[in-house]
């Protein structure tokens, strides 16, 4: 049952008293019919007396033709019970004594621009106080559009500071509807900025739109990404997204600086609502970051910083022992790069048996403890391993130095016919075994080394070394600071909807119900024992 | 009539019986003054077989009553002259209307007992009993007789009779033509009738040398215990009425039943008729002695 505010225009809306359903209520027609189906008649009940004029002073029957014999009184219960029934059946909703709030409060990043007294959000905060101090007995609750199962309580001061500092951390979306109960008002606060926060699910909106705001221009900094250059591992390919979120043409300079220094600028002329794009080649770095000149109201996306640290390439301290083949395949991968033998501070190790059993860091380690052999049977990927990344092998060319043996806990990654050659070791370090011959001239001839490094390496460190991508995007539209038309329309429609909280009484009308059909209970079998009593008393006493 | 419900335990004890016709006997014999250690019965001529007297004989005496010794010492023609009977007949007229069934038959049940105690008491003094059971018309007659064998077949006929539930009037009239000879006439009944059975009862009154009236009252039948509005069922004519249970019902219903106690009542002293009235509630036994008490001023 969907509950909503009433209004004297509501459908359903008796005075104060509001309906569900209120088609159920044609049900009360069925009293008339209770107390017609109670009048005078053979139904009554009957009494078996001894000589009738005994009780012709207790005679109720009309002395004169046409006066209507009274109906049972019994109909009046009956037609009570009836009457809770049909109600209860119509959702009756009534004004509470107390009103509970909820106060859901838009914390986007466009309710941090600047306004004439402070920003958006502790102005919006500020008339949400003024407007909830109206209503008397109002019991409020304030959750935030972009953390909304968690309640920060009353509106309090350190309500309030814990929502700015917040601001603009998380995507805000419309509340979910089991945080839309029905016996709660729900006032929104936002500036519209953001249509999608009106589109609340079913049929529910707000209660109360308080909506502050009147700047009107802003250029943002929506999205930042980067990836390596795919011809050199030592430069990064920036692209910056930036949107004009006013309502007026903007001319903005774009500044990308690295921990090297400002290494790029460039100048845009954005119209209201244009998007564009920004492509720069910035060396490798551990941070980049682009900057707005010159700024406005909303500082928070005039500048933007990325973290490339998931791009740096990864330090593998390869034994000197390996095969030569598997040492350029390491050289060779854009994301990993050698390190001596002897180097701590390094992101995993490739062992070829010279550094002894390594405990300490991720590892992998070639086993080769035995003439290497062919072998015989089918390719056997590891389920984990999607379709599209499994390497094409061909087990006529390869060979295995050693023989692995999967132990409880451990994962075969690949294996030939029965025998594993590649293990995931079961521990707190990852360790990777695999018993394949590097050296076999079979091997070298096929493009499989590398790709099997990738492979190994990405398992590994549990990334995608190939095509990694770091990125800082704070949503589309999140340089929005102008009301947006639907959610303006959205507004004016709700604003002067009910200040009062609906309370269901269907629970509480039910149990009168129940209590009425006990009392009708009661009446059935006292009457039943009476006239049992009246009936039988002559055959149980002799006897 | 229905099936049986009462047996033999609603009769009264062979030991209560006798108690009671010890006490009864001082009741019902001859009431006229006398001696002490006088007889109970007058002796006088009549027809008998007690041998009394003799005297001359006259004409049309009966030839076999000539008592030929007497008549050769005397030398004159004398007759026999025998003691007359001084037992009379008695009739108990038992109502087993419908109205007696109602209320768990309390009434029936306590006019059967009156009415086997009257019996017992009468056949013990020697007088011959009969018993007519009435509703709408002569449910059963049981001829008179005498002696204990004649209570025990009484006590049979009584166990076996149950009025009915509904149905059956309450006609006294009926009981007038089955009543022959000159005889006592005992009826036990709750004379709810249309008009208390005055009429039947100045009837039987022609028909009898005495009539005592016994009236079965029980205070249940003027209580309602049920509310609000309803239907009463009259169980003899099955006439309906309705009626709103007030306050004060109940005790409209009493005073009603007392006026109709009055109504017969008075009419009975008009007519030299014993009349007591006996509620269910009170013992059997101090009922009966209660009303040969009464009787013995009235008739």
């Amino acid at each position: 049952m969907a509950a909503f505010a009433a209004s004297p225009s509501d459908p359903g809306t008796i005075g104060l008293l509001t309906f569900v359903t209120p088609a159920w209520l044609l049900g009360l027609l069925l009293v008339p019919v209770i107390r017609w189906l109670h009048r005078g008649g053979r139904h009554r009940r009957t009494v078996s007396v001894s000589r009738l004029s005994l009780w012709r002073l207790a005679d109720a029957s009309s002395p004169s033709a046409g006066e209507r014999r009274p109906p049972d009184p019994a109909w009046r219960r009956r037609a009570l019970l009836t009457a809770l029934l049909v109600v209860a059946l119509a959702g009756p909703r009534l004004p509470g004594p107390h009103t509970d709030i909820t106060l859901w409060i838009d914390d986007s990043l466009s309710m941090l621009t600047r306004e004439e007294h402070g920003t958006r959000l502790a102005e919006g905060l500020a008339q949400a106080r003024s407007s909830l101090a109206e209503v008397p007995g109002a019991n409020v609750e304030v959750r935030t559009l972009g953390d909304p199962w968690h309640s920060l309580g009353v509106l309090s001061e350190a309500t309030v500071a814990t929502i700015v500092s917040d601001a603009g951390r998380k995507q805000p979306n419309a509340p979910p509807t089991a945080l839309l109960p029905g016996d709660r008002l729900h006032w929104l606060l936002t500036d519209g900025a953001d249509a999608t926060l009106f589109d609340w699910p079913g049929e529910s909106r707000p209660d109360r739109t308080i909506q502050v705001g009147k700047v009107a221009r802003n250029v943002g900094l929506e999205r930042l990404s980067a990836r390596r250059n795919l011809n050199d591992p030592e430069h990064f390919d920036v692209l910056l997204k930036v949107a004009n979120g006013g309502s007026a043409p903007e001319t903005r300079v774009v500044v990308f600086v690295t921990d090297a220094g400002e290494f790029a600028r460039s100048s845009l002329h954005l119209e209201p609502g244009e998007v564009t794009l920004v492509n720069a080649s910035i060396p490798a770095s551990a941070r980049v970051r682009a900057t707005l000149q010159p700024g406005d109201a909303l500082a928070e996306d005039d500048e933007i910083v990325l973290d490339l640290d998931p791009l740096r390439r990864r330090r593998v301290a390869t034994d000197a022992k390996c095969a030569a083949a598997l040492k350029a395949a390491v050289a060779a991968h854009p994301a990993l790069a050698g390190a001596s033998e002897g180097a701590t501070d390094v992101d995993a190790v490739l062992d070829c048996g010279a550094r002894g059993a390594v405990r300490d860091a991720v590892s992998v380690r070639v086993i080769a403890n035995r003439t290497p052999k062919r072998l015989y049977g089918s390719v056997q990927w590891s389920s984990s391993v999607p379709e599209s990344r499994r390497i094409r092998l061909d087990p006529e060319r390869m060979q295995v130095a050693a023989r692995l043996e999967a132990r409880p806990g451990d994962f075969v990654l690949l294996s030939v016919g029965d025998e594993p050659l590649i293990v995931g070791r079961a521990g707190a370090t990852k360790l990777l075994e695999t018993s394949l011959d590097f050296d076999s001239e079979d091997t070298l001839r096929g493009p499989e080394i590398p790709l099997l490094v990738n492979l190994i390496f990405e398992r590994l460190l549990d990334s995608h070394l190939l095509d990694e991508i770091a990125i800082t995007d704070r949503g589309a539209g999140s340089a929005n600071v102008v009301l947006s038309t639907r959610a303006g329309a959205n507004a004016v429609a709700r604003a002067p909807s009910a200040t009062r909280s609906l309370h269901d009484w269907t629970k509480p009308i039910l149990v009168a119900a129940l209590l009425v059909l006990l009392w009708e209970l009661v009446a059935l079998a006292r009457q039943g024992f009476r006239s049992f009593d009246y009936r039988g008393a002559d055959s149980s006493e002799s006897r | 009539m229905a099936t049986p419900i009462l047996n033999r335990a609603a009769l009264p004890s062979e030991s209560e019986l006798q108690s009671f016709a010890r006490a009864a006997s001082q009741l019902l014999i001859e009431r006229l003054p006398r001696t002490p250690g006088a007889r109970t019965v007058n002796r006088r001529a009549g027809v008998g077989i007690q041998h009394l007297d003799h005297r001359d004989y006259a004409a049309g005496d009966e030839v076999r009553h000539i008592d030929w010794r007497q008549t050769a010492r005397r030398r004159r023609p004398i007759v026999r002259r025998f003691e007359s009977e001084s037992v009379t007949d008695w009739t108990i007229l038992l109502d087993a209307s419908s109205s007696m069934a109602v209320h768990g038959a309390a009434k029936w049940r306590a006019a059967v007992r009156l009415g086997a105690a009257m019996s017992y008491a009468l056949l013990e003094l020697g007088h011959r009993v009969g018993l007519l059971v009435f509703g709408g018309h002569v449910l059963s007659e049981l001829p008179r007789g005498r002696g204990q064998h004649h209570y025990a077949a009484i006590a049979r006929l009584l166990v076996d009779l149950q009025p009915a539930r509904a149905g059956e009037r309450s006609e006294l009239g009926v009981c007038a033509r089955h009543l022959h000879g000159a005889a006592s006439v005992f009826i036990i009944s709750d004379f709810l009738a249309d008009d208390e059975m005055r009429r039947d009862l100045g009837a039987l009154l022609q028909r009898c040398t005495t009539l005592h009236a016994l009236q079965v009252t029980d205070s249940a039948e003027t209580e309602l215990r049920l509310t609000g509005d309803f239907d009463l069922v009259d169980v003899e004519t099955d006439a309906r009425m309705q009626t709103r249970a007030v306050k004060g019902v109940n005790a409209l219903a009493a005073s009603e039943r007392a006026a109709m106690t009055d109504r017969v009542r008075s009419f009975c002293a008009r007519s030299g008729i014993a009349f007591t009235d006996c509620d269910v509630a009170q013992p059997w036994q101090h009922s009966l002695l209660r009303h040969l008490i009464q009787a013995r001023s009235v008739c």
